[in-house]
């Protein structure tokens, strides 16, 4: 194998790719990827075993002579980070591959490529086609509310689902849930009905990167053990978690008595400002409405703060009591000027809707 | 209060009046004394201690047994006075507390003066003595109200707070124990002089960080204020069996009960709880504790015993012999969930449960795990 190539762009792929591989494995050929030089240009491909990943490069790409070498991602990657050169030449022999540049020569021991396991490829079935805007949109959105904990597994994933003509991601801790829907377009032998499936954030957030080098259409598959991301030049396929996910319309308030519509700037302030009161014994910032006026509320024994927030409300003082963090969390992911809260009492379910569509669902914390 | 358990127990039994009272049960029995008559106190006897170990020093002494139901009402009465003198009320444990008098003294004619109210009223409402300390911060308040116990009142000088203490052993230093004091001796400290006076570098060299604060104290020097209200931060029971068990299925029979009881003082205090600690002395008095944090806060009997259960099943060392069990929950939260908790959780049963409890006592009704076959 023999190949000059753009250096820049290659740390750039080979980044990319190397963010699918494992840290660490008891394998050395599991912190690989896979360099496959051929006449159509270079292919880069890395897996974990759950997420694999495969990168085009036909551009600012010349190869010499075909072939195939597995190298550690880390140290490749790191190489092609470091050097200042516009251009690299990578050669191989053996087991052995040299990158060499105007001012000095790399060798990296390479592993087998037959031990190297095997990369998913991009299914026919079940396909749809959307903007890679769109995709990004239902990653930043919901990925946030998603469980860290170990302990419910299945909170851990994001539900990603056609319905229709729509892609709708829904992920969930326990406690807040964020969902937004993004129209698709179908096209393979898409059956009618709904397809679902969990999907862990690694697997998402790399979808993420492989969209955000694209300006146009990404195409997306849900089969029954994975689910794939196809780019222009890039495919990633990730295994989708066992486990059925809870059922998220029964929690989703369908009305809400109240509504008020707060300025998204104004109302991060006012949170930041009296987030730092709460304590263990009392976490709440409190938020109470009245006719014209929002206030917030928060501490205890170690000192109070307290400040008020002119909005446009209509109604009797009703009190409701939130984790700050928690409303942070959605305002940073919200579009628009505004965000519409609407609650029904200091027990239930509130909610937050954006000017994207975005659907974001917060139990209180209860205060007497 | 003055040998708080004690003199519920003499005030309740007038043939106990003047006799050495040891509450914590029978003299052979396991376990710890938790109240000591001031008779008793005379023959070494004092709480914490060994039952038996107090049946050697006072084999004449009245051992009974602990009623903390009547002592949480007696409890309930003497706050009750506390909170007619002043509204910022710091409960320190069942029988003491901080009271902040400031602004008070135009209703009462300054602390002293309502000092001795206080010990009056206790005494004619409740019929039991209180020591009352009298100073400008909580530190000092606690040390001079233990001065003249029992029935005693000290008052500590605003001005020339160091020279009130300065006579007075290390030992008196709260949170100094037996071991602190031993330290410091080994520095060439035993009074407070001697601290206030010591090098800070001798100190730090020898106690740390907190070396500066301990200082700070023997100078009479404690800035922190009345915290009313603080919520429990952990709720627990535990049991020291009177012989050692063996067997599983007793010992899961008994953690069930204790869980069950620890669930309702949790929904008692209308909290919801996170994590659940399982607590096991094994017969040579190794003593392990092993926690668990579950995805949600709950208050549910069910999910607390299940936890419990889970804990023990996975530490319990195969035909260890068990000495000491104990649950205790933590982590409590009021945070809501969107999904109805653990479907292990019936609200509908723990508050029927509660409330034939509360009505026909807590043996009225038990879970048929606990009932021996």
């Amino acid at each position: 194998m023999k190949f000059t190539a753009k250096r820049s762009r290659l740390a750039e792929v080979s980044t990319l790719v190397g963010q699918a591989v494992a840290g660490k494995s008891t394998k050395r050929v599991y912190e690989c990827i896979r360099l496959t030089a051929s006449d159509q240009g270079l292919e880069i491909a890395g897996t974990d075993l759950e997420l694999a990943a495969r990168y085009s490069l036909t551009d600012e790409i010349q190869v010499k002579e075909a072939g195939e070498v597995v190298v550690p991602a880390q140290i490749f990657t790191g190489v092609l980070r470091e050097i200042g050169d516009e251009t690299v030449s990578l050669s191989s022999s053996q087991r052995k591959l040299t990158l060499e540049t105007d001012g000095g020569k790399f060798e990296l021991e390479c592993e087998d490529p037959e031990q190297f396991p095997e990369i998913p490829v991009f299914p026919s079935e079940s396909t749809c086609r959307m903007a890679a805007a769109d995709l990004r949109a239902l990653v930043r959105k919901t990925v946030f509310a998603a469980g860290k904990e170990a302990a419910r597994f299945v909170l851990n994933g994001v539900r990603v689902s056609i319905e229709g003509e729509a892609l709708r991601f829904v992920a969930c801790d326990g406690r807040r849930l964020s969902t937004l829907c993004r129209p698709i377009e179908l096209s393979g032998e898409s059956a009618g009905g709904e397809r679902v499936a969990l999907v862990g954030l690694k697997g998402l957030q790399h979808f993420d990167r492989l969209a955000a080098e694209v300006d146009g259409a990404v195409d997306l598959a849900i089969a029954d053990r994975f689910v794939a991301l196809r780019t222009k030049g890039a495919e990633a396929v990730v295994r989708v978690l066992d486990g059925s996910f809870p059922n998220h319309h029964e929690i989703i308030p369908d009305e809400v008595a109240l509504e008020a519509t707060i300025p998204v700037g104004r109302l991060q302030s006012c949170l930041r400002q009296v987030a730092p009161f709460t304590t263990l014994e009392s976490q709440a910032v409190v938020l109470t409405f009245s006719s014209g006026e929002l206030r917030f509320s928060a501490g205890g024994g170690e000192g109070r703060a307290d400040i008020r927030l002119g909005i446009d409300f209509e109604g009797d003082e009703v009190r409701i009591g939130f984790n700050p963090g928690f409303m942070l969390d959605a305002l940073k992911n919200v579009d628009g000027e505004s965000i519409r809260f609407g609650f029904n009492n200091s027990r239930a379910a509130a909610r937050i809707t954006d000017d994207a569509g975005m659907l974001y669902v917060i139990m209180p914390l209860i205060v007497e | 209060m003055d040998a708080f358990y004690a003199s519920v127990e003499q005030r309740d039994h007038p043939e106990l009046r003047g006799r050495p009272v040891i509450v914590g049960g029978p003299k052979d029995a396991r376990g710890v004394v938790s109240a000591a008559s001031y008779e008793a106190r005379v023959f070494g006897v004092h709480s914490a201690m060994p039952l038996r170990n107090a049946a050697r020093l006072c084999p004449d002494g009245a051992f009974v047994r602990v009623r903390m139901k009547q002592y949480a009402e007696v409890s309930r009465q003497v706050f009750a006075v506390f909170a007619r003198y002043s509204p910022l009320v710091e409960p320190l444990s069942i029988d003491e507390a901080f009271l902040d008098m400031t602004g008070c003294e135009r209703l009462f004619g300054g602390p002293v003066e309502a000092a001795r109210g206080l010990r009056a009223d206790i005494r004619a409402e409740v019929g039991l003595t209180a020591s009352v300390g009298v100073a400008p911060n909580k530190f000092v308040a606690k040390i001079a109200s233990d001065l003249e116990k029992p029935d005693g009142l000290v008052v500590a000088p605003r001005e020339g707070l160091e020279e009130f203490l300065a006579p007075l052993p290390v030992s008196r230093m709260w949170g100094v124990g037996p071991r602190g004091a031993e330290a410091l001796k080994r520095v060439g400290i035993s009074t407070f002089a001697e601290l206030a006076q010591a090098s800070s570098r001798t100190l730090r060299a020898a106690f740390g960080s907190s070396a500066e604060r301990l200082q700070d104290l023997a100078r009479g020097r404690d800035a922190r204020a009345i915290v009313t209200a603080r919520g429990p931060k952990s709720i627990g029971h535990e049991t020291t069996f009177s012989q050692n068990i063996r067997d599983r299925d007793e010992l899961f029979a008994v953690l069930v009960a204790l869980a069950d009881q620890v669930a309702a003082r949790v929904r008692r205090h209308g909290l919801k709880a996170r994590t659940i600690q399982l607590k096991l002395r094994y017969a040579p008095f190794q003593t392990v504790t092993r926690r668990v944090t579950l995805d949600s806060p709950t208050c549910g009997s069910a999910p607390l015993i299940d936890a419990s259960r889970a804990l023990l099943d996975r530490h319990l060392r195969r035909g260890a012999e068990i000495r000491l069990l104990g649950v205790s929950v933590s982590g409590f939260s009021a945070q809501a969930t969107l999904f109805a908790g653990s479907e292990r959780e019936c609200p509908e049963v723990d508050s029927a449960v509660d409330q034939i409890r509360a009505k026909f006592g807590t043996a009225a009704l038990r879970r048929g795990s606990v009932v021996k076959r």
